[in-house]
């Protein structure tokens, strides 16, 4: 019998058979067995455990009525199947017989319409060749539908795109290549994946395949499996440029007949290799649609389902990965490509991100070239040296936003048809990455090694011109050190969030900071005289009914008309943002807020002259004594100006703007001001 | 390095059936060069050249190639909103890729709003005369329906591929002139040269106010 080769150790097959007699449960058979194919003879009873279906008996609740709409049709397949097993023909009335109600039964419990090449009837020939009961055989044929044949297996479905995403991640040449002939996956892995390779294989490889992916129990493997068929067989089919499309999809339907039995083994292992080198967060996001169990709920994920150009990664899984100092082999490791624009780069990345600019691209495609050379040596130079950025697998970050993101998906694209293979895209993009930060930060077991956060001062993050440049790769000398032990740095973070809720909780966590002010004045570190001075920093509730006092004194003078273009894109323009300026008179000002090294700029936009301003505002940043929001309405911001005498502050004058991106802003300003008032009193 | 100075900047939009031949158009265009076998466009691609409007006057094209494939649909929908030109393309000897015109036509004039656009009807691979399924007349008949212009075009042979893009540049610096198309903040479609000194830039502004007047 071909059906298992068993060399070298079969200690093991007696270990399995009591513990088969011991009634074992799954996880000890899958101890025992370690992936490996069983021989024939235990095959029933292993197949039961793996699949959950032991001791159930469903199939005797059939009503017996063969009445449905295709009744015709289905007997018909299914004598069809009967006559190719070659049974006497006393027995192949009562193998018909059975097969028509398992089908019929799945079909009524399950209300699904039995569609003749749906791969069920091979599936049943698979499992006619183990021995077992009609009621038996039900339970794995309803298991095996139910849990490794995937949903949607029609052009365009999701089992498709995600095995082309696949393909791409793992080899974009040979993907681009059967794009080009046109040849979709849902022409060749269809019968592949709705028959478990049943209809394909030669019945005892597939006997022995499904050993392995019952014991694997994971749905996604088939896809794999496919993936190594291909991947395997990449010089035959990029040698097919004479072929038609319909010979190429023939030969490609075809491959996997070569397997044999001997091959299975090391087939499985292989797919579970190219698995492990794959970013894992695809999982998550099509389990629903592809093995959900509800209906309703398939719809959902079906509705709602964005296709991407490549594989995504969650902000979960990337900092997962880049955390474990130890590089291991089998795990995936991610360079991180960081595409956002320069100053929201500036304000907060991942220590290990390398910076290419995605508006480089549009404004500069030469430079843009030359970064992205940039970025492969860094990337090679990264692995070599081992460092934590290091990582065979480039992962793009944008903002999360649709209006930035079409330009980071428009690098990506560039990159995919460079044929460049392991790229991926973070989901979500920063600001996921950012709220998993806060979010454990807020737990009181912050790890923000992983982030840079700081503004615009010192040297490296001077690269307005955009050119991709690799940050923090030296572990040693990594500016992280310096930032984390900054508390206020930390709780800067914390503070940029969108949520008014969470904006709340971290107001009273600053007052509460306020209230032990004595024990923070008594630490080593915070010798510093504004430290005290905690609610300098507030983001809290504006007391109500306070007067808003403007800037009568600039209000007479003659203004200076400037470009807002220009004055945005000044090198020394730290953040900028749009807001709505509240006089005291109750007029509102569409303006610009501008925060340089050692200013606040507020220009006020000329109605009549389209992209020119006033400058309404120049105020110096020491002279900020205290920011406020109003509870209701966190957007609303007003500065105090004035100056510290004996730790009170003289309150001089005020300005309240709605800013959109409030919390960012207060974020910048509040770290540039501490920087001012280091340097003041240093 | 120094940027060619042109005046304004123009961003165009190539959308269309899959294979219809929006890249070679394109490659054409800014590199002049055909290739008969080309890899389908991932997601997006982007091209640019620059284009005199009337003498002495530069802009500059930013040309988004889009993925026709219905996969990247979700994707491409994002470039819409800051295209000034919309080139619809389809393939003469592909029936279904002329009778899909009204859908693009539709999605694309959608996604613009409340942007103006200006759109143009293209009949691509004019040189496959023996393999045509769409007349020359229908094309017209459907972009005269519209109130659009109207070529048949070839990457092969180069027919109309220069006078296509001159006609789509001319009329958006045309609609540009006449303000029915303004330079707007946090719109991407048409922007100022920013390679000139500013005063240059502002001063053609005013002299094209002053026009309108």
């Amino acid at each position: 019998m071909a059906d298992c080769v068993f060399d070298g150790d079969t200690s093991w097959l007696s270990e399995l058979e009591t513990a088969l007699v011991e009634e074992c449960d799954f996880g000890s058979l899958r101890n025992i067995c370690k992936g490996r194919p069983v021989p024939e003879h235990l095959r029933a009873e292993v197949w039961q455990i793996c699949l959950g279906t032991v001791g159930k008996d469903i199939l005797s609740s059939f009503d017996g009525l063969y009445d449905m709409e295709v009744q015709g049709q289905l007997r018909e397949d299914c004598k069809k199947l009967v006559d190719k097993l070659g049974n006497e023909e006393e027995d192949k009335v009562s193998i018909v017989s059975d097969l028509e109600t398992i089908v019929t039964f799945y079909c009524k419990s399950r209300g699904i319409k039995y569609t003749a090449n749906n791969g069920w009837m091979d599936i049943l020939q698979v499992l006619l060749a183990v021995k077992m009961s009609t009621s038996e055989l039900y339970n794995c044929f309803y298991s095996i539908l139910n849990k490794f044949i995937p949903h949607g297996c029609k052009k365009n479905g999701k089992p498709f795109n995600l095995f082309r995403l696949l393909l791409q991640y793992h080899d974009p040449q040979l993907c681009s290549y059967l794009d080009t002939r046109r040849v979709t996956p849902d022409l060749y892995v269809m019968s592949w994946f709705n028959s478990l390779f049943g209809g394909v294989c030669d019945l005892h490889v597939c006997l022995a395949m499904w050993d392995v992916i019952f014991q694997h129990a994971d749905p996604f493997l088939i896809l794999f499996m496919a993936l190594v068929i291909l991947v395997n067989a990449r010089e035959t089919i990029l040698d097919t440029k004479e072929q038609s499309k319909e010979e190429l999809i023939e030969s490609l339907i075809s491959f996997p007949q070569a397997l044999e039995a001997e091959d299975i083994e090391d087939f499985c292992s292989l797919a579970q290799y190219y698995a492990s080198k794959t970013p894992q967060s695809f999982r998550r996001d099509y389990q629903l649609a592809m093995f959900g169990s509800s209906v309703v709920a398939q719809k959902e994920a079906d509705s709602e389902f964005m296709d991407s150009l490549c594989l995504m990664v969650s902000g979960e899984e990337l900092l997962q990965a880049n955390q474990n100092h130890i590089i291991n082999e089998d795990t995936v490791r991610y360079f991180v490509v960081d595409c956002r624009p320069a100053e929201q780069y500036n304000t907060e990345h991942l220590t290990t991100a390398f910076h290419l600019d995605s508006n480089l691209m549009l404004q500069n495609p030469e430079e843009f070239n030359v970064a992205v050379l940039a970025l492969f040596a860094a990337q090679a130079q990264a692995m070599t040296a081992k460092s934590a950025a290091a990582g065979e697998h480039l992962c793009f970050m944008g903002s999360g936003r649709e209006e930035e993101d079409q330009y980071v998906n428009m690098v990506v694209a560039n990159i995919l048809q460079k044929g460049k293979s392991y790229v991926s895209v973070a989901k979500g993009g920063y600001p996921a990455i950012h709220n998993i930060l806060k979010a454990t930060s807020q737990n009181g077991v912050a790890d923000m090694s992983q982030v840079v956060s700081h503004n615009g001062v010192d040297s490296t993050s001077n690269n307005s011109g955009g050119s991709g440049r690799n940050k923090g790769q030296g572990d040693e000398n990594s500016p992280i050190r310096y930032f984390s032990k900054d508390l206020l740095g930390k709780l800067s973070v914390a503070v940029k969030t969108k949520s008014v809720e969470m904006k709340e909780k971290l107001a009273n966590y600053i007052k509460n900071d306020g209230s032990t002010e004595r024990h923070v004045n008594s630490s080593e570190r915070t010798g510093k005289r504004y430290r005290n001075l905690a609610n300098v920093f507030t983001i809290g509730d504006d007391d109500e009914g306070e007067e808003i006092s403007a800037e009568d004194s600039e209000e007479d003078q003659e203004k200076e008309v400037v470009s807002l273009e220009t004055w945005i894109q000044k090198p020394d323009v730290i953040y900028s943002c749009r807001c709505m300026e509240f006089h005291r008179s109750g007029h509102k000002y569409p303006s610009y807020l501008l925060v340089t090294l050692s200013h606040l700029y507020v220009l006020r936009e000329i109605p009549s002259r389209k992209g020119m301003a006033h400058i309404q505002a120049r105020r110096a940043l020491g002279t900020i004594v205290k920011i406020t929001s109003k509870k209701k309405q966190p957007t609303l911001i007003t500065f105090k100006y004035g100056s510290h005498e004996d730790d009170k502050f003289h309150i001089t004058d005020a300005h309240s703007f709605n800013i959109p991106t409030a919390s960012d802003a207060t974020r910048v300003i509040k770290q540039q001001i501490m920087k001012v008032l280091d340097a003041l009193e240093s | 390095m120094c940027d060619p100075i042109f005046e304004y900047q123009f961003r165009l939009i190539l959308i269309g059936d899959s294979t219809v031949g929006k890249s070679s158009l394109l490659r054409y265009f800014t590199d002049g060069k055909f290739d008969e076998s080309c890899d389908p466009t991932v997601g997006v691609d982007f091209y640019a050249r620059l284009m005199e409007v009337k003498p002495g006057v530069r802009v500059k094209l930013q040309l988004w190639d889009t993925a026709g494939q219905e996969r990247f649909r979700s994707i491409t929908r994002s470039y819409y909103r800051n295209s000034v030109g919309v080139m619809i393309v389809y393939d003469i000897s592909k029936r279904s890729s002329f009778e899909n015109l009204k859908t693009w036509y539709e999605e694309a004039r959608e996604h613009i709003e409340p942007h103006k656009a200006i759109f143009v009807i293209l009949g691509h691979k004019a040189d496959n005369e023996e393999k045509r399924q769409v007349t020359f007349r229908e094309g017209k008949r459907f972009a005269e329906m519209h109130g659009l212009k109207f070529f048949e075009t070839s990457a092969k042979s180069g027919q109309n591929v220069e006078e296509s893009f001159a006609s789509i540049a001319k009329d958006t610096y045309q609609h540009l002139l006449d303000g029915h198309i303004k330079i707007e903040e946090g719109w991407d479609g048409v922007k100022a040269g920013f390679a000139k000194p500013k005063e240059t830039v502002q001063l053609v502004e005013a002299e094209t106010e002053s026009r309108c007047c």
